[in-house]
C-alpha cells in the first residue's frame, strides 16, 4: 500500500498540471468525436455520401482524431516519466522497484529515494532519454521492450542500450557546494564530462543484482 | 447509363468505406479515452499505438471518400417573393425546374423601362438558353411569389444530353422556338412602350 501511494498519489498543488489539463481536453474531444459519428449514424444512416455531411466526416473522423492522437501522445509519452509506468512492467522491473522503496538498501536508487534527493519521476530522473524531451532511439527502444514483455520474449539479464552516461548524475550534482568541495571530481571533471570516467564505480551499485533467468511460469 | 450504374456501385463502397471509418475511430476514441484516464500504465502504450493505427486509417478513408464524392447535381433552392434567381448577362450555370410558386422573365436594360416577357410557374424550366447555346442569361428572371426550384447543375445537363440526343434535340428546337418568341415580344414591347408614349 505505502508504494502504491507514493507511486500514484497525487499531491494537491499538482492537481491541475499541463498534463491532467491536456486529459480534461483529451476526454472531452473524444466524447464529442463519439457524438458526431453517433449523430450521422443514426440520423443520416442511409445518407452518409450528403454532400453537406462532408465536414461532418471531416470533423469526426479526421480533424478531431488527429488532435487526439497528439494529445494521446503527450499524455503516454509524459505518463511513461511516472515510475509507475516502469512499475507496471511487473516481472522485469519489480527487484528494481522494491529495492528502491526498501529503507535497508544501500543501492544508489534506493539512496536518493529514501532521502527525497528526488521527488516525483524517480526513474526518469536517472533515465533522461526517454519522456518527451529524449530521444528518437530511446523511444524505439521502449517499443522493442513493449513487444517484448507483451510476447514474452524478454530476456534477463536486461541491459542498457547505450552505456550509461555521467550527464544523467551531474545534472544535478555539478557545480553543487558537496561536489565541487572533492578534490577527486574537480580533477578528473574534463574525464567525467567526456565520459571517459564513470561515477559508478565510485558510488555503485546503482540496483540490485539482477536475476540471470526468468523465474519458471506456473504450470510450464 | 453505365455512368449512372458505375456510381452507384461506387457509391455503395464509399457509405461501406464511412462505415467502417466510423468503427474505426470509436475504437481508437475508447482507446483514447483509456490513455486520457488511467496515465502511467504500460497498456497505455499499447492502448495509444492501436488507437494510432486506427486513426490513421480512418484519416485515410475519409479523406479519399470527401475528395471523390462530388458536389450534388440537383439542389433544391428557395427564393422569396421579389428576389433575383439571375439577371441579363451573368454567365449561366444551372437549369431551373419551378415545383412551387411563380417566377417572371424581364428584359431589363439600364436606362430602359424594366418590360415582363413571360411569366413561369410549376412545371415550367427556365435557364437552359445559357447552356445550350453557350451565352449569357438573356433575361432577368425574378421570383414573384415565394419559390421553390429544382436547380441542375451544368455538368449533370450536359451528361443527360450526351447520353439521350432525343433530349438533346427537343431542348435544341425548344431554345430555337424560346429565342425566336423572346426576340419578337421585346420587341412588341418596345412598340407598345413607343405607342404609349
Amino acid at each position: 500500500m505505502p508504494q502504491a501511494q507514493i507511486l500514484h498519489g497525487v499531491p494537491p498543488h499538482q492537481q491541475l498540471t499541463a498534463v491532467t489539463f491536456v486529459n480534461h481536453i483529451g476526454i472531452a474531444l473524444s466524447i464529442i468525436v463519439l457524438l458526431v459519428i453517433l449523430y450521422t449514424a443514426v440520423f443520416h444512416r442511409d445518407r452518409l455520401l450528403e454532400p453537406k455531411l462532408m465536414w461532418l466526416h471531416l470533423v469526426g473522423l479526421a480533424i478531431l482524431p488527429l488532435f487526439i492522437w497528439f494529445l494521446g501522445n503527450f499524455v503516454a509519452i509524459e505518463g511513461a516519466k511516472k515510475a509507475a509506468f516502469c512499475g507496471s512492467c511487473h516481472p522485469v522491473m519489480d527487484p528494481y522497484i522494491n529495492d528502491m522503496l526498501d529503507p535497508s538498501s544501500k543501492t544508489l536508487a534506493a539512496v536518493h529515494y529514501k532521502h527525497r534527493y528526488i521527488v516525483a519521476e524517480h526513474c526518469y530522473s536517472c533515465h533522461v532519454s526517454y519522456g518527451l524531451h529524449g530521444t528518437i532511439r530511446a523511444k524505439m527502444e521502449g517499443l522493442k521492450d513493449v513487444y517484448r514483455f507483451y510476447t514474452g520474449t524478454w530476456e534477463l539479464p536486461i541491459k542498457l542500450s547505450l552505456p550509461y552516461s555521467n550527464w544523467n548524475c551531474l545534472q544535478c550534482h555539478q557545480g553543487a557546494k558537496k561536489y565541487e568541495e572533492l578534490a577527486i571530481h574537480v580533477a578528473f571533471r574534463s574525464d567525467m564530462t567526456s565520459d571517459k570516467v564513470s561515477c559508478i564505480p565510485c558510488h555503485g551499485p546503482t540496483h540490485p543484482p539482477q536475476p540471470t533467468a526468468r523465474r519458471k511460469e506456473k504450470g510450464a | 447509363m453505365n455512368t449512372i450504374l458505375s456510381r452507384a456501385s461506387a457509391d455503395r463502397y464509399k457509405r461501406s468505406a464511412l462505415i467502417v471509418a466510423q468503427i474505426l475511430t470509436i475504437s481508437a476514441t475508447i482507446m483514447a479515452i483509456a490513455v486520457f484516464v488511467m496515465v502511467g500504465p504500460m497498456t497505455v502504450t499499447l492502448f495509444m499505438l492501436a488507437a494510432q493505427g486506427f486513426t490513421m486509417l480512418s484519416i485515410l478513408i475519409c479523406l479519399v471518400v470527401v475528395l471523390t464524392t462530388p458536389e450534388r447535381e440537383l439542389i433544391k433552392e428557395h427564393f422569396a417573393r421579389g428576389a433575383i434567381i439571375f439577371r441579363k448577362g451573368e454567365i449561366g450555370d444551372k437549369v431551373y425546374v419551378i415545383e412551387n410558386g411563380q417566377v417572371e422573365a424581364v428584359e431589363d436594360e439600364p436606362g430602359k423601362q424594366e418590360k415582363v416577357i413571360r411569366n413561369m410557374g410549376p412545371g415550367d424550366h427556365f435557364g437552359e438558353i445559357a447552356l445550350i447555346r453557350r451565352m449569357p442569361r438573356t433575361l432577368t428572371v425574378r421570383a414573384v411569389t415565394d419559390v421553390d426550384v429544382l436547380a441542375i447543375k451544368a455538368g449533370a445537363f450536359a451528361s443527360l444530353f450526351a447520353h439521350l440526343p432525343v433530349l438533346r434535340e427537343s431542348f435544341q428546337q425548344m431554345v430555337e422556338q424560346r429565342l425566336q418568341t423572346t426576340k419578337q415580344d421585346v420587341q412588341r414591347k418596345h412598340e407598345q412602350a413607343e405607342d404609349s408614349q
